[in-house]
């Protein structure tokens, strides 16, 4: 049995691009099981959406939307959970005030004070350092969002960075 | 600027390692496919509802039904005038 069209291109997919999704989700999670939750959730989403690519983008421009679209959602879900953790302690539901392990390594602490589109378009212009189109184009958002939500992000880190000297 | 820049320099340093064929291997494992789950949440979903549907018709149905006040017990009137109308024309001809 041989493999399929989508399956052989997946098996491509995979082994030309899986170092450079996983730099990307490595620095955006700060925790070894998100990076590992987001990378697979990443690459199960390339391989349900792999027969609908009709390759009118590049397949790196369609790939890449859907890894920082779906690791920026992914964020979102453990920031509402975050809230709850925090909602339940308040009613001395649960003990622990939220996931000991969210401020595991203190090399996140200020990346963690974005939301989720900020940290990711942190990442990917000055760690990635890819040019800001291109992260407009996967983000699918104007440009001029793009520089405003790297500027904004960039005072907040500083802030932060000060604030713990 | 020195401290963000370094900072973005430690992020950069930043490689955690990947085991690349358990992650591939788990992937397929222990993942669910989306229609599968939303067959699940679905099933679910409309058990909850005919659950709820069928209590709120057990407590108020004859209250609804009797009540010529509410839209449900007009109709169900109208429909027996109607009944008896019809019942009523068959057997005089």
């Amino acid at each position: 049995m041989g493999m399929t069209m989508s399956e052989h291109n997946f098996a491509d997919i995979y082994s030309h691009h899986k170092e450079n999704v996983w730099q990307i989700v490595a620095r955006f999670a700060d925790k070894q099981e998100d990076r590992e939750d987001i990378f697979q959730e990443v690459f199960l989403a390339i391989h349900r959406n792999l027969p609908r690519f009709r390759g009118e983008a590049a397949i790196g421009t369609w790939l890449y939307r859907i890894a920082v679209n779906t690791a920026i959602n992914h964020q979102k879900k453990l920031n509402r959970q975050k809230l709850l953790f925090k909602f339940l302690a308040g009613l001395r539901l649960s003990e622990a005030s939220e996931p000991s392990h969210l401020a595991e390594l203190a090399l996140f602490k200020p990346l963690d004070k974005l939301n989720p589109r900020q940290k990711m378009i942190v990442i990917l212009a000055d760690v990635e350092e890819r040019p800001l189109e291109e992260i407009a184009s996967w983000l699918n958002l104007p440009i001029g969002t793009v520089k405003s939500n790297l500027s904004r992000a960039r005072e907040i880190i500083k802030k932060e960075l000060k604030k713990h000297g | 600027m020195a401290e963000y820049e370094n900072y973005i320099g430690q992020i950069k340093k930043f490689h955690p390692s990947a085991d690349y064929p358990a992650m591939l291997a788990k992937m397929f494992q222990t993942k669910q496919p989306g229609w599968l789950d939303f067959t699940a949440k679905a099933c679910v979903g409309g058990i909850v509802i005919a659950l709820i549907s069928f209590a709120l018709f057990v407590n108020f149905g004859p209250f609804l039904v009797n009540n010529e006040e509410t839209l449900f017990g007009y109709v169900y009137s109208q429909q027996e005038l109607i009944d008896g109308d019809v019942i009523n024309y068959i057997y005089s001809e």
